[in-house]
């Protein structure tokens, strides 16, 4: 091989090792099938079901002390959940590769909604459901605590 | 410069140590839930049995357990694929490290 081939060979190896170092650049990104973990919906979701165990707590009261159960009593309590609902579905919603996140958050709001219709329209609630509706929804919380908490990256606290 | 038999095999390797990592998490939480599951429909139909709710109800009832079952699905949904980006991240690690180790020679 004459010194000038074995140059221009050199550089052929060269330029094609620096193309890859570029491409090596590019692809060095992370491959993405779900979004990073949220400190900010998770504490949305444990914010949330702590007002949903309050109401909860409070019907169960109402039980056992015979006090009233029509809607009006608990009225402000259900605006209270159904607005924080609304607000975790708007932020999950908003990230990308969530989509886990949203349909569970969805279950909730169709849930709740329908327990609070229920409340409104017959203006009390069944005692016999009262247990089975509260462990729903803390079944539906915690699949989405466990859904946001599987985001998390091994070192992250 | 590396032998990329070793290298895919060391891909391969990292990929299958993520898998393997987070699968028992994943599996007792699906016990877990196929356990919640089971117990909501016997109280639910022990309730019906004994009268204390009335065939709408079930059906209704019936129908929200489907709901959170499927909403429990989910969450195991996003355990997989935490777990297959982890272990595809794993693996174009060690591949693109190799692959650097081995252009950085010729450069």
């Amino acid at each position: 091989m004459t010194p000038f081939r074995a140059r221009t060979r050199y550089a052929r190896h060269r330029a094609l090792a620096l193309f890859f170092v570029a491409a090596l650049g590019v692809g060095g990104c992370k491959v993405r099938f779900i979004d990073s973990f949220s400190r900010e919906s998770e504490e949305g979701l444990l914010r949330t079901y702590g007002a949903v165990e309050r109401l909860f707590d409070a019907m169960d009261q109402a039980v056992r002390q015979s006090t009233p159960r029509n809607y009006q009593v608990f009225a402000a309590q259900y605006a209270e959940i159904h607005e924080m609902i609304q607000v975790l579905k708007l932020r999950e919603d908003a990230r990308p590769l969530n989509a886990e996140s949203q349909g569970i958050v969805k279950i909730i709001d169709s849930l709740f909604t329908k327990y609070r219709e229920d409340h409104r329209a017959t203006k009390t609630f069944n005692e016999v459901l009262l247990g089975r509706h509260r462990d729903n929804l803390k079944r539906l919380f915690t699949a989405a605590l466990k859904a946001e908490r599987a985001k998390k990256e091994p070192d992250e606290p | 410069m590396a032998d990329f038999k070793n290298v895919f095999r060391d891909a391969i390797a990292a990929a299958q140590e993520k898998l393997e990592a987070q699968a028992p998490g994943a599996q007792q939480f699906l016990r877990d839930v196929a356990d919640a599951h089971k117990k909501s429909l016997a109280s639910l139909l022990a309730a019906f049995a004994d009268g204390k709710i009335d065939q709408p109800t079930l059906e209704s009832e019936l129908a929200d357990e489907k709901l959170v079952f499927q909403g429990e699905l989910l969450a195991v949904q996003a355990i997989a694929k935490k777990a297959a980006q982890d272990a595809a991240n794993a693996f174009f690690d060690v591949i693109d490290k190799a692959l650097v180790a081995g252009i950085g020679g010729l450069l």
